[in-house]
C-alpha cells in the first residue's frame, strides 16, 4: 500500500493548491510575470520526485541529499530564469532541458527495475 | 506485497518522497490555475505576446505612459510661458495667437468639442464554422483604422484619436501581428477611436448604406462595432516627436519661378532661421 502514498500526495497537494490559487485569484499582469517560475518549480519538483524513488529503488536514499536537492535546482532554476530575463537570453531553457533529461532518465530506470522484478517474478513461479 | 522494500533503509524515504509529492501537487495546480487565469482575463492577445517575448513588459509599457504624460504636462508648461511672455504688447499677443492656432492645428494640445466616439474590436464568435476562410473580416486591420480616419476626416473632424493616441499629419498606422502601431505605440483591440466634429455629420457618415459601418462591420458581425454621438468629446494632444530634418520652408519672395534653380542651390543655410520653432527637440 505505501507504494500509493506519493500518488496521494501529489493529489492531495493538488486539491490543496487548486483552492487556494482559485480563492487568491492573482492578477494576470502579475501571473503572466510569474508563471515561468513557477512551471520550472514544478519541474524541479517533478525531478527531485522521481530521483528520490530512484535512489528509494536502489537503496541510497538520504534524506538530506533527497531535500537539500529539491531546493537548490529549484532556486538554481529560478535563478537561471531570472538572470536570462535581465540579459535577454532565455537561460531558463537550460534548467528545462537539464532537469527534463532527468527526469526521463529517472523515469526508465524506475520501469527498467520493475520490469526486471517482474520478469524474475515470473520465472520464479514457472521454476 | 510491497515493492518498495528493496532498500536497506525501507519505509523512512517513502514518506519524504509523499512530502515532497504533496509540495509539487500545489506547484502543479499552482501553474495550471496560473496559466487558466492569464487566458481568462483580457489580456488574451497582449498576454500572449508577453508570454512569448518577455521584452515589452508590464514596465515598459508604465514607463512609456509615464513619459508621454510627461511631455504632455511639459507642452502644456510651454503654452502657460508663451500666454504670459504675449501679455504685454499687442505685437507679441497677435504672434501668440497666431501661435497658438497653429498648434490647434498641429494637434499638439488637447481638445474638446462635441463628437462621435467609435470602438471597434475583433469579433467575439468569429465567422461561422462553413465560412472559416472569411476569418480576416472578423479581426481589426490597420487598414479597417486607417479607412475610419479617411472616413471621419471627409466629414469634417477636427481632431482624431485612437486609444489615446492622437492622429496629426504624420502619423502612421500599421499592423503588428495580432495589434496596431499608431503613432510609434503599439495598442490593440478594443481601439476607441475619438473623433470631434460636427456629431451628426460624423455620425451619419460613417452609417452611410455602403458606407464603413456597413462594410466592414454589418456584413459579418454587428457587435465588432459601436458608436455614440455625444456632446463632449475629449481627444489628447500629440505626445511624438515634432522634430523636422529635411523639410524646409520656401521664402516667400522667391517663390515666382525660382524652384528649379533654388533645388541645385545646397547652401540653404538661410532658411534655417525660419524653422527655429519646428526644432524643438534636437
Amino acid at each position: 500500500m505505501t507504494a500509493w502514498l506519493p500518488v496521494g500526495g501529489v493529489a492531495g497537494g493538488f486539491a490543496v493548491g487548486y483552492a487556494c490559487f482559485a480563492f487568491m485569484n492573482v492578477p494576470a499582469g502579475v501571473a503572466s510575470a510569474y508563471a515561468p517560475y513557477l512551471s520550472l518549480a514544478t519541474l524541479a519538483g517533478l525531478d527531485t520526485v522521481l530521483g528520490g524513488v530512484r535512489a528509494g529503488i536502489e537503496g541510497r536514499f538520504q534524506d538530506d541529499i533527497f531535500v537539500s536537492g529539491f531546493l537548490l535546482n529549484t532556486l538554481l532554476a529560478a535563478g537561471l530564469a531570472y538572470l536570462g530575463d535581465k540579459i535577454g537570453v532565455d537561460l531558463f531553457l537550460a534548467a528545462v532541458v537539464a532537469l527534463g533529461t532527468r527526469v526521463f532518465l529517472n523515469l526508465s530506470l524506475i520501469r527498467r527495475y520493475y520490469l526486471t522484478k517482474a520478469a524474475l517474478g515470473k520465472r520464479k513461479e514457472q521454476i | 506485497m510491497n515493492v518498495f522494500t528493496s532498500g536497506s533503509r525501507q519505509q523512512p524515504w517513502v514518506w519524504q518522497v509523499t512530502g515532497l509529492c504533496f509540495i509539487l501537487g500545489v506547484l502543479l495546480a499552482g501553474s495550471l490555475q496560473t496559466v487558466r487565469n492569464i487566458n481568462r482575463s483580457g489580456a488574451a492577445s497582449l498576454g500572449r505576446i508577453g508570454f512569448i517575448s518577455p521584452r515589452p513588459s508590464q514596465t515598459d509599457v508604465q514607463e512609456t505612459k509615464k513619459l508621454q504624460d510627461e511631455i504632455s504636462k511639459v507642452r502644456e508648461e510651454k503654452t502657460k510661458l508663451e500666454e504670459t511672455l504675449a501679455k504685454g504688447t499687442g505685437l507679441a499677443k497677435t504672434l501668440n495667437e497666431e501661435l497658438q492656432k497653429t498648434k490647434l492645428l498641429a494637434g499638439l494640445t488637447e481638445v474638446r468639442g462635441p463628437g462621435v466616439v467609435l470602438i471597434i474590436q475583433d469579433s467575439k464568435k468569429g465567422p461561422p464554422s462553413n465560412r472559416q476562410f472569411e476569418k480576416p473580416n472578423y479581426i481589426i486591420h490597420d487598414y479597417t483604422l486607417q479607412q475610419a480616419i479617411n472616413e471621419l476626416n471627409a466629414s469634417g473632424a477636427e481632431a482624431i484619436s485612437i486609444n489615446g493616441q492622437r492622429i496629426i499629419s504624420r502619423t502612421p498606422i500599421r499592423c503588428v501581428g495580432p495589434t496596431a502601431i499608431v503613432n510609434d505605440v503599439r495598442t490593440g483591440s478594443p481601439f476607441e477611436i475619438r473623433a470631434i466634429g460636427d456629431a451628426d455629420t460624423l455620425w451619419s457618415s460613417l452609417n452611410l448604406p455602403d458606407g464603413y459601418i456597413d462594410v466592414m462591420f454589418r456584413a459579418y458581425d454587428p457587435e465588432m462595432c459601436r458608436i455614440e454621438k455625444r456632446k463632449s468629446v475629449v481627444v489628447p494632444g500629440y505626445t511624438g516627436s515634432t522634430e523636422v530634418r529635411y523639410a524646409r520652408p520656401i521664402e516667400t519672395t522667391e517663390k515666382s519661378g525660382k524652384r528649379e534653380a533654388r533645388h541645385n542651390n545646397e547652401a540653404g543655410q538661410d532658411d534655417r532661421k525660419e524653422t527655429g520653432k519646428d526644432r524643438e527637440n534636437p
